[in-house]
């Protein structure tokens, strides 16, 4: 049944195009940020010399850190967007596809955990598919990257990327609006990402989870991660479950 | 053994109550129409049938063990970016029952979808509002549920194609419980055995078409002559089981009476000794809808 639903709801990302959104986001950035890390300091300082703003030169850390910030922003919304109509399209069970669905003995647990596999999955390839790309254009651009951080961010992201569905997927089954599904995804984000202006409070927020690259390649431990994913885990575990245990109306 | 049963079912939309104490027994293979106004609690209570809204209070049970439902919306949008055939593969599925192109085929041509075949590309965001709804029939009957719940399966269809799916429905009596509901009481006088109505949440009247018929209907007959004979209906006027006369267009009449066996036999008498140019005479049954209008009428 769940391999139904799940091969159903990969069908619908590439269908209606929602996964060419989300991935034309994160290419975008990923060719954009490690060129303009390189350049643009240089650029600002041979135009306005503007000594005084103290850009320094960048890394391919930093090039790859603006990549994943950049996508934990702009690429995240797209998704958010794109897939908020997929987080709630079943969960209207008045008429449609909801009733078809939900008539034909689907438990709603396992249409929310099909979505959540596939918004993950794709929200995740996406940003790995960027990942790469950013890191190969890094190679030439900087002499070298920073490899060992690079792989040791892979799963920090992902457990970013899982976040961050689980809200979006949460929130859609628990709300049952589109509206609502993005404002519990990027709304608690946004909001999370906050503490990041609060320097003893920056561990806490699970955005660090996305933009972990650049800590890691300074000697940042992977451990030290364990309050950005218990604030956001707690979050989205709260969201999710309701979304899941949500009753018909 | 009821296929359906319904006790003293609920529902209410914050303070406004939608059903109010519903309570119906449907036997198996029988077709029930549910009728009733806009607003009566036709969808709500299929919904809830269908374990798609949850019932403030009473209960319900669907055949043996609750399962095997086939429910039709009465807007079906199903998922524009599939092909009808994909999404009857995908419903196949989700019931775990094995389908070939053959079968889809038959299916589609089934509800007079024959055009679209499995190769078909169409998608059914691109489907006209009445393929959509045989579509909907299509998927509704796959497997070939013990108990189907349409909720106005004819609505967006042309008159050819609301006969074809009235005699689909009429097909399945005694092999499926099926309870439609619908603003057409032609449809339910064409094809139900059985029949609710339903106003402001409470079931009004239920039962079988014929005693429904004959409720508070006084018996009659229609006339229909082959030329306009008022002293016919001067004659019939003095007999004492004379009640009233409606007249249509010009030779047609239909004679309401107190004592019909009495008239019956009155009215052949007079029929045979005036040598009245009869073109029809038949027991005037009140229809569906006059009983509908009567039972509505504010109480």
């Amino acid at each position: 049944m769940i391999s139904t639903l799940i091969s159903h709801e990969w069908k619908r990302a590439f269908r209606t195009k929602r996964i060419w959104i989300v991935l034309a986001f994160c290419l975008f950035s990923a060719l954009l940020d490690p060129v303009s890390s390189k350049f643009l300091p240089k650029i600002i300082e041979a135009v306005g010399k503007l000594e005084v703003m103290g850009l320094p030169d960048q890394n391919a850390a930093d090039a790859l850190k603006a990549y994943a910030s950049d996508s934990s922003r702009l690429a995240m919304l797209a998704f958010a967007l794109s897939f908020m109509g997929m987080a709630t399209d079943e969960f209207k069970r008045d008429s449609g596809a909801g009733a078809f669905v939900f008539t034909r003995q689907v438990r709603s647990s396992s249409l929310v955990w099909s979505k959540l596999i596939v918004a993950f999955g794709v929200g995740w390839g996406s940003f790995l598919v960027g990942y790469l790309v950013a890191t190969l254009i890094s190679i030439p651009l900087f002499g070298s990257v920073p490899l060992g951080a690079v792989l040791k961010s892979i799963p920090l992201t992902g457990l970013f990327w899982l976040i961050a569905a689980a809200l979006l997927v949460g929130g859609g089954a628990a709300f049952r609006s589109a509206l609502a599904a993005v404002a519990t995804a990027y709304g608690s984000l946004f909001f999370l990402s906050i503490f990041e202006l609060f320097g003893v409070l920056a561990a806490w927020s699970p955005t660090a989870l996305g933009t972990s690259v650049g800590p890691l390649a300074a000697g940042e431990s992977v451990v030290s991660y364990w309050r950005s994913l218990l604030v956001g885990g707690v979050c989205a575990g709260v969201i999710f479950v309701w979304g899941l245990v949500r009753r018909p109306n | 053994m009821f296929a359906v049963s319904v006790r003293s079912l609920a529902k209410n939309y914050g303070s406004k109550p939608a059903l109010a104490g519903v309570d119906l027994e449907i036997a198996p293979g029988a077709i029930f129409g549910l009728v009733g106004p806009n607003g009566a609690g036709k969808t709500t209570l299929l919904s809830i049938l269908a374990g798609l809204k949850a019932p403030t209070s009473g209960t319900f049970s669907l055949g043996p063990d609750g399962t095997g439902i086939g429910f039709m919306p009465d807007t079906p949008t199903y998922y524009p970016w599939l092909t009808g055939p994909e999404l009857l593969d995908y419903a196949a599925r989700l019931r775990s029952i094995k389908i070939d192109d053959s079968e889809i085929s038959w299916r589609m041509a089934q509800v007079g979808l024959s055009q679209v075949g499995p190769g078909d590309q169409t998608k059914i965001g691109d489907y006209s509002r009445g393929m959509r709804q045989r579509l909907a029939m299509a998927a509704t009957l796959l497997g070939d549920p013990p108990v189907l719940l349409l909720d106005e399966p004819c609505s967006a269809l042309d008159p050819a194609g609301r006969v074809e799916v009235l005699d689909i429905i009429s097909s399945l009596a005694g092999r499926a419980t099926v309870i439609f509901s619908t603003h057409l009481l032609s449809d339910v006088e064409r094809v139900c055995d059985s029949v609710a109505m339903l106003d402001r949440g409470r079931v009004i009247m239920a039962g079988p078409i014929e005693a429904i018929r004959q409720y508070g209907a006084a018996p009659g007959f229609r006339l229909a002559l082959d030329f306009d004979d008022q002293g016919l209906i001067a004659e019939i006027s003095r007999y004492p089981w004379f009640a009233g006369v409606v007249a249509g267009k010009p030779g047609y009449y239909t004679v309401t009476v107190t004592d019909f066996e009495t008239a019956r036999r009155d009215l052949l008498q007079l029929i045979v000794t005036r040598s009245v140019p009869l073109i029809e005479f038949a027991r005037a049954d009140p229809s569906l809808e006059e009983v509908f209008l009567k039972v509505l009428a504010p109480r």
